[in-house]
């Protein structure tokens, strides 16, 4: 069989069932090529998408673990979820309308479902409440929602949800989320939660959230616009400081989150914008990683100083200098011999930096300057994208590293003569 | 030129190695590669156009590829995208029978099919295929095509791994 083309396996191969493609896969490399590259790709997932007399054959005597909701046929598909419903671990709603008696319906017959996805779900037929019919109990349960509509959460407000992402993209957005606030004021497990793109919306509008059952250990939050900040602060500090390891904070209007975030001890991840600059932050002992986003002259000494357990930094927009001997100059010690390894540069230009610590760099829109590479000399991995250089810079880059193992190069302006040089030194 | 003529004049085609063939001109014209070469044979007319020589096909599979259209001459052909929305329920019994033939020289069919453009045998033959995939273990479908495994342990327990959640449609 293999001495026959791509364009004919293909022709073959679309004539079998999706069980018999997932035996195909395994027999070799370029079968399973030719499949996943191809448009039979997506039969290899159950996927509710029209009306099919067949489902019912199909679906006997398989174990499903995930399920695709795109259609739904009361009659035709119940019987189909509630043979299958108890295998499921991942379901998805996508792209369509549904009464929310169904999504109730359907969560009710899938009780094991761990991962819960709805994309651009519209609802019909939506009650003010559900009166003696039972609502879905789900557990440790992972819901994510995008451009759907949020009264689904009236339906999930009696599972017992650890993670929420939110998005509230949703095209008839009345900006009325009370069922989400409903829902957060039932859940006593959610450790994460990211929320983006709410805007003119009523969460956070009245003090309901200010004392919360849950503790969070991630908060992602971007591109909000609360009416309420002091809500939304309140919200934080009365519930979350102790227990928040991962914060990332983008596009907040009018929201100065600095002195909470100083009081969040226990932060190992954080991601912000630090419109009011780095100076009011306190003293963070176990930040990890931090990502920043400021248009700000930034010296990276005051940050490590601040920052004493930091691995990883990225900045984006930052301008940044950082020289390691004046580091110890001025506070009397290495600067983290062991520590700070990582440094991603993004959208910027470097004034100065000089470190021996920095082992992986990546620089993406960054003007290198010409003797960028003489002052670092210990870097393992370097990443090049999109930046504006001459061949000597990068010429230097290899000649002055003795310990380079990795070498990434992206951009338009890499000429042959560059290429060549890199070979020659390597 | 006029091929629909009631008369149905005789036509030769050449295999790869070198065996000349008759057959009719309603039969050949089955195949949409040979049709377009006769229309645009033009005015010389296909009683003096000589024999086809065909680079791609030998003589066991052509004799074959000739047995099928022969047959078939009769029949309107279905167009690619009428086989597509037909249901793969009902097969001639004659077709059935055509293709009991060993894999060897049921891959060169497809080929030619696939060279010569005739759907309708294109589709029967990788149908028959497919018939022999549905329902197979990975094992039963490996030793049947002698298919080489050249996938590592890793590999193949990640792709089932990807794979055990998805079903159909």
């Amino acid at each position: 069989m293999n001495e026959l083309p791509n364009e004919i396996l293909l022709k073959i191969f679309s004539q079998v069932s999706s069980s018999d493609l997932i035996n195909l896969t395994s027999q070799c490399y370029r079968f399973n090529e030719i499949i996943s590259k191809s448009e039979l790709a997506h039969k290899l997932t159950l996927y509710f998408r029209k009306l099919n007399p067949n489902d019912d054959e199909i679906i006997r005597n398989r174990k499903y673990q995930r399920l695709k909701i795109g259609f739904f046929k009361p009659q035709l598909h119940t019987k189909i979820v509630q043979e299958i419903g108890a295998s499921l671990r991942q379901l998805e709603f996508a792209f369509c309308k549904l009464k929310l008696d169904i999504v109730r319906r359907v969560l009710c017959l899938c009780p094991n479902v761990k991962d819960l996805k709805f994309v651009k779900i519209d609802l019909s037929d939506v009650p003010n409440r559900f009166q003696e019919q039972p609502l879905p109990v789900l557990l440790d349960v992972d819901v994510k929602m995008t451009l759907s509509d949020p009264r689904i959460f009236k339906v999930l407000s009696t599972s017992v949800v650890t993670a929420v992402t939110m998005d509230h993209k949703y095209r008839h957005a009345s900006g009325n989320v009370s069922d989400f606030t409903q829902f957060l004021l039932n859940q006593s497990e959610l450790k994460e939660l990211t929320i983006t793109d709410f805007f003119r919306t009523n969460l956070f509008l009245d003090t309901s959230l200010n004392n919360v059952a849950f503790r969070l250990t991630t908060l992602r939050i971007k591109d909000v616009n609360l009416v309420r900040t002091d809500f939304f602060k309140i919200f934080l500090e009365n519930n979350h400081l102790e227990s928040l390891e991962t914060l990332e904070v983008q596009k907040l209007e009018k929201c100065n989150l600095t002195p909470i975030i100083g009081n969040c001890k226990f932060l190992k991840r954080l991601k912000f914008d630090a419109t009011n600059g780095l100076n009011d932050l306190e003293e963070l002992p176990n930040l990890e990683i931090l990502t920043l986003f400021a248009q700000l002259p930034l010296k990276l000494n005051q940050l490590i100083h601040k920052f004493p357990s930091l691995r990883e930094v990225e900045m984006h927009y930052c301008r940044l200098s950082y020289d390691e001997e004046e580091f110890m100059n001025a506070y009397g010690r290495i600067s983290h011999p062991d520590h700070l390894t990582t440094l991603r540069i993004i959208d910027t230009t470097v004034a100065r930096l000089k470190t021996k610590t920095i082992k992986i760099l990546m620089l993406k829109n960054v003007k290198i300057c010409e003797n960028f590479f003489e002052n670092n000399q210990n870097i393992e991995e370097l990443h090049v994208e999109n930046c504006d250089f001459n061949d000597d810079v990068l010429e230097a880059a290899i000649t002055y590293q003795n310990v380079l193992k990795k070498l990434t190069i992206i951009g338009e302006n890499i000429t042959q003569k560059t290429i060549d040089r890199i070979a020659d030194n390597c | 030129m006029d091929i629909d003529r009631p008369s149905d004049p005789q036509v030769s085609v050449v295999s790869s190695d070198g065996t000349m063939f008759h057959t009719t001109l309603k039969s050949i014209l089955l195949s949409g590669t040979i049709k377009d070469m006769i229309e645009h044979i033009g005015e010389g007319g296909v009683e003096n156009m000589g024999a086809i020589p065909l680079q791609n096909v030998d003589s066991k599979t052509l004799e074959i590829v000739i047995k099928w259209i022969e047959h078939h001459k009769d029949n309107i052909q279905p167009t690619s995208e009428e086989i597509k929305d037909k249901t793969a329920d009902f097969i001639d019994p004659w077709d059935e029978n055509f293709l009991e033939m060993d894999l060897d020289k049921l891959y060169n069919l497809i080929t030619a099919a696939n060279y010569l453009n005739i759907p309708q045998l294109l589709w029967l033959s990788t149908r028959k295929i497919a018939m022999l995939i549905k329902n197979r273990t990975p094992q039963e479908i490996r030793s049947l095509f002698n298919i080489e495994d050249d996938w590592t342990p890793q590999e193949i327990e990640a792709v089932q791994k990807e794979n055990q959640w998805c079903e159909e449609k």
